[in-house]
């Protein structure tokens, strides 16, 4: 049995802001299943977490100072800018 | 007058050194041959004109003053594209150096160009980049390996001696594999990754390509030590890797030998006959070799899968349309996300993101990340406890040669098993390195890995070194052109 259905993986693309054509939702799903049935295995690991965790690396801190820089390089990037904004469709209907 | 195609950094530093070659003889040499190659390998995303790269070139000198290579092209170089092999990015140029390319440009390394990359280093095989299917130069009908293919096919075809990768789950150490040459993954933290685009930031590294242990020592001196731009780097040093190499007697070690990874189901005989004939060679050297097992290797690539595809769900999310990168025009915002994203991620990165967003969702998340993390522990501790008893261990990189094009196009799992072996040392944080120990009788390289504990880069290296003094597989090169 699939472990996913074609309905979750609709909403998981829509959870990722990732339109899908409809025509790749089959292949898709089957495609997920696959490697969500083969990562499933980890439950099955025989892990015994009673000894105490060597973290692999240490967080290095430095000084929260801001800082000014020149924006142009930033800015020359954007697909739609106006001075140092970035313009997006409308979000709001006007009433 | 030494073969330049195939030129080591070693020699190439002694050539400039003596005066029997100059900085722009290695330029010339090296872009001519690269544009003239390239056109079949197509391991470039961008080749630099001769004048970028000479004037970039700092007059400081370093171990690599006058040595040119290539830069994967998911590593940010000021001023230049840098695409992650994808379409989103197409016209992103990188505002600022990564730490990595400033310690380079500081160094005088000669940065000639760029490396094309699976789509934001999601592939084994190179094939998913948006700028066309490297070739693996010792078989144009087969992939270099990936994600960072590119940088590796470069190096192997001799369009310079060195180039920067970098891994997620073994996209250094299996293309190297591939393309018979030395890859090195380095200790989780111990290379900055500031400038390098996030993939799985719990795991990911930059790495190196190189034509031998000395070599990769030497990037390895200029690009690593502690950047207080990268909170999870460590607190380590600036060091000459390349004076620890040198002749010392290898007695007393201990390498132990994953066994059952070489009867793992899917070995290519030939492979892990390379693999138990390298063994043997350590075994002369007066290295004791020790039997291991290592349970958690046959869930490390379920847990890795978890793992990275949630920290790409997450580090992904960035490409909107809004700041940078590719943006489909559309009368809504959410439209405008939903069709920038549909429009500019390849189909495996968008398949990636959604086993991310499936295994974080409410009701799978203790079922698959929550498990993978607790996984990932066992698999470290499981490490650091062989590590006790021996020194470093021994494994395959790969199970199958460089395989053709297309050949997973319908089986992807076996694509994504390429991980297999690899990403162990990935969750581990740990360092390995991958040697070239053989060819099959295809003509295709067979490469191992020396796998150590945090921070043993100079063990591994050492060995690696030690290695090649006895061996000839490191100097074989394709016979292409």
């Amino acid at each position: 049995m699939s472990k996913i259905s074609q309905a979750e993986v609709k909403k998981i693309a829509a959870i990722s802001h990732i339109a899908l054509e409809s025509s790749d939702v089959e292949m898709l799903t089957a495609e997920l299943a696959t490697i969500i049935d083969y990562a499933e295995r980890v439950a099955d690991a025989p892990v015994d977490l009673k000894y105490e965790h060597s973290a692999k690396n240490i967080n290095l801190f430095r000084e929260d100072v801001a800082s000014n820089k020149p924006t142009d390089a930033i800015m020359q990037q954007a697909p739609h800018a106006e001075g140092n904004y970035f313009v997006v469709p409308i979000i709001l209907e006007n009433s | 007058m030494i073969n330049l195609s195939f030129a080591t950094i070693k020699e190439l530093r002694a050539a400039l050194d003596n005066g029997t070659l100059s900085v722009q003889e290695v330029i010339r040499f090296y872009h001519e041959r690269a544009k003239k190659h390239d056109q079949e390998i197509q391991s470039l995303i961008e080749l630099f004109d001769v004048d970028d790269i000479a004037h970039h070139s700092s007059s400081d000198k370093s171990i690599l003053s006058g040595i040119p290579g290539f830069i994967k092209n998911n590593i940010c170089v000021q001023g230049r594209r840098t695409t992650c092999g994808s379409r989103m990015l197409e016209n992103y140029y990188a505002p600022y150096d990564a730490t990595v390319v400033e310690r380079l440009k500081k160094s005088g390394a000669l940065l000639m160009g760029t490396a094309n990359m699976d789509e934001f280093a999601m592939g084994s095989s190179t094939e998913t980049s948006a700028y066309g299917k490297t070739k693996n130069p010792w078989d144009l009908s087969r992939v270099p390996g990936g994600s960072s293919g590119g940088s590796a096919a470069a190096v192997a075809a001799g369009f310079a001696p060195w180039a920067l990768g970098s891994e997620t789950g073994g996209s250094v150490r299996q293309p190297a594999a591939f393309c018979g040459i030395v890859g090195l993954k380095p200790t989780y933290g111990l290379i900055s990754r500031f400038g390098l685009i996030a993939y799985g930031s719990s795991v990911d590294q930059v790495g190196i390509f190189a034509r031998t242990a000395y070599d990769t020592a030497a990037v390895l001196s200029v690009i690593a030590g502690s950047d207080i731009k990268d909170s999870s780097s460590r607190a380590v040093e600036q060091k000459d890797y390349t004076n620890q190499l040198e002749e010392k007697s290898l007695e007393g070690l201990t390498i132990g030998i994953v066994d059952a990874a070489l009867s793992a189901e899917g070995m290519d005989p030939e492979i892990a006959q390379a693999v138990a004939d390298a063994a043997a060679q350590f075994e002369q050297m007066g290295v004791t070799i020790k039997k291991i097992t290592l349970p958690m290797l046959d869930y490390s690539a379920a847990a890795y899968f978890i793992t990275s595809r949630a920290e790409a769900a997450s580090n992904l999310a960035r490409f909107d349309g809004v700041r940078y990168g590719y943006r489909a025009e559309a009368a809504s915002l959410n439209e405008m996300y939903d069709q920038t994203r549909h429009k500019g991620f390849g189909s495996e990165v968008a398949k990636r993101i959604m086993v991310g967003n499936h295994v974080l969702s409410a009701g799978n998340a203790g079922q698959f990340y929550d498990n993978a993390h607790r996984v990932i522990q066992e698999i470290r501790h499981e490490f650091l406890e062989i590590f006790k008893g021996v020194n470093c261990l021994i494994m395959p990189t790969h199970a199958t040669p460089a395989f053709t094009f297309g050949a997973y196009s319908v089986n992807k799992l076996q694509m994504d098993l390429q991980d297999y072996f690899t990403c162990p040392v990935n969750l581990a944080g740990i360092p390995a390195v991958s040697l070239p120990c053989g060819m099959t009788k295809h003509n295709l390289p067979i490469g191992f890995q020396l796998i150590g504990p945090d921070l043993s880069e100079d063990l591994l290296l050492q060995l690696a070194h030690a290695y090649e003094r006895r061996t000839v597989w490191h100097t074989k090169h394709p016979q292409i052109f």
